[in-house]
């Protein structure tokens, strides 16, 4: 009773583990959800849990994930913890992933922020066993593919970075070992299109 | 931050669902579904509205249903306001409840789904069934 008192005050929905819904949910109010739905959540802070499976978009303020997520999430702040799994693209202002969070899809500054105001942070520091299920590759070359594709956005000038135009600019550079990378996982890249953090993305210890 | 995973699903005033919803667990409902509601156990709060149909075992109203409902066990408090048939094994109405439909116990709607019988209601005042197979009571109270 506790928990309900609670929650009427606050006006937190807490979506139990196996409460399912076919169907779209909206709220100005804060949830924490542990079920499933099939279909878009709109709140203002939201809570997915290990337990928790979101098929469809999410429209919120603030995301934290720990579970599973098939869709795109639109947030001013998402973080991504580390059960977290989503396949989609995330349009935020910043982005905070902890180790071991699972992300296929793109990272994309939202609408309302510049392309250079974007942040993105880690846990642990940038050789950490991060993992971007997306690029499929381990830590080192996950830096290794960030410090290739910021130098090469800086020659571009350009704030997004294709695969084609990395590719041959390090074809141009004769880097073959981060050709090799890149080749390697051009099927796994939606649309053969990378956006990475830009240059004052930071790595938090 | 990740408490332990609740059993009961609470939806707070202003969360509305636009689709089915199903659980095996209870739900403390004080948002609006518009669909379908399966689970164990429901209680709909005032500040509720639940446009739909709701299956459960127990189901405990003092909000807002429109649509049938079709549970074990049905408590209808003060400000309940239920438009909708009732099918139910037993069925609780406390004084100031509004209930606008039908109600027959589920073993003879079974038997024949045309005879609404007036159930045999623990009401705490009076219905105005009288053999009829329409309930209508209003109170100011």
């Amino acid at each position: 009773m506790y928990r309900v008192a609670r929650a009427l005050e606050s006006g937190v929905s807490v979506i139990s583990e196996g409460f399912k819904i076919f169907g779209n949910a909206e709220t100005a109010g804060a949830v924490e959800f542990c079920g499933e739905i099939d279909g878009e959540l709109r709140c203002s802070s939201l809570i997915v849990s290990r337990s928790a499976r979101i098929t469809g978009a999410i429209d919120a303020e603030r995301v934290i994930v720990d579970g599973i997520v098939e869709g795109p999430i639109c947030a001013s702040e998402v973080m991504l913890k580390s059960h977290a799994s989503v396949l989609g693209d995330i349009e935020c202002q910043s982005l905070h992933v902890e180790e071991g969070a699972c992300l296929q899809g793109n990272i994309v500054p939202a609408v309302s922020c510049p392309a250079d105001a974007l942040q993105v942070t880690q846990h642990h520091s940038a050789t950490s066993a991060f993992t971007v299920a997306a690029w499929g590759i381990g830590p080192e070359d996950f830096t290794r593919m960030v410090e290739l594709t910021v130098e090469a956005r800086h020659r571009l000038g350009d704030p997004g970075l294709f695969y084609d135009d990395a590719l041959e600019i390090l074809a141009e550079a004769g880097d073959c070992e981060a050709m090799a990378i890149l080749s390697s996982q051009k099927t796994c890249l939606r649309g053969g299109k990378v956006i990475l953090p830009p240059s004052e993305t930071t790595c938090v210890e | 931050m990740f408490k332990s995973t609740p059993k009961a699903t609470i939806i707070a005033e202003g969360f509305k669902i636009i689709g089915n919803v199903e659980t095996e667990g209870s739900v403390e409902l004080n948002g609006e579904i518009v669909g379908e509601l399966l689970c164990s156990s429901v209680t709909i709060f005032p500040t509720a509205r639940v446009a739909g149909s709701i299956k459960a075992e127990h189901v405990t109203v003092d909000g807002n249903v429109e649509g049938p409902i079709h549970a074990g066990e049905v408590t209808l408090k003060s400000r309940a306001r239920v438009l909708g048939d009732v099918e139910c094994e037993s069925l609780s109405i406390q004084k100031g409840a509004s209930l606008e439909g039908r109600f027959a116990t589920a073993s003879e709607a079974k038997q024949s789904s045309d005879v609404v019988k007036p159930l045999r209601a623990v009401a705490d005042s009076v219905l105005h069934g009288r053999g009829t197979n329409r309930v209508e009571r209003k109170s100011t109270q």
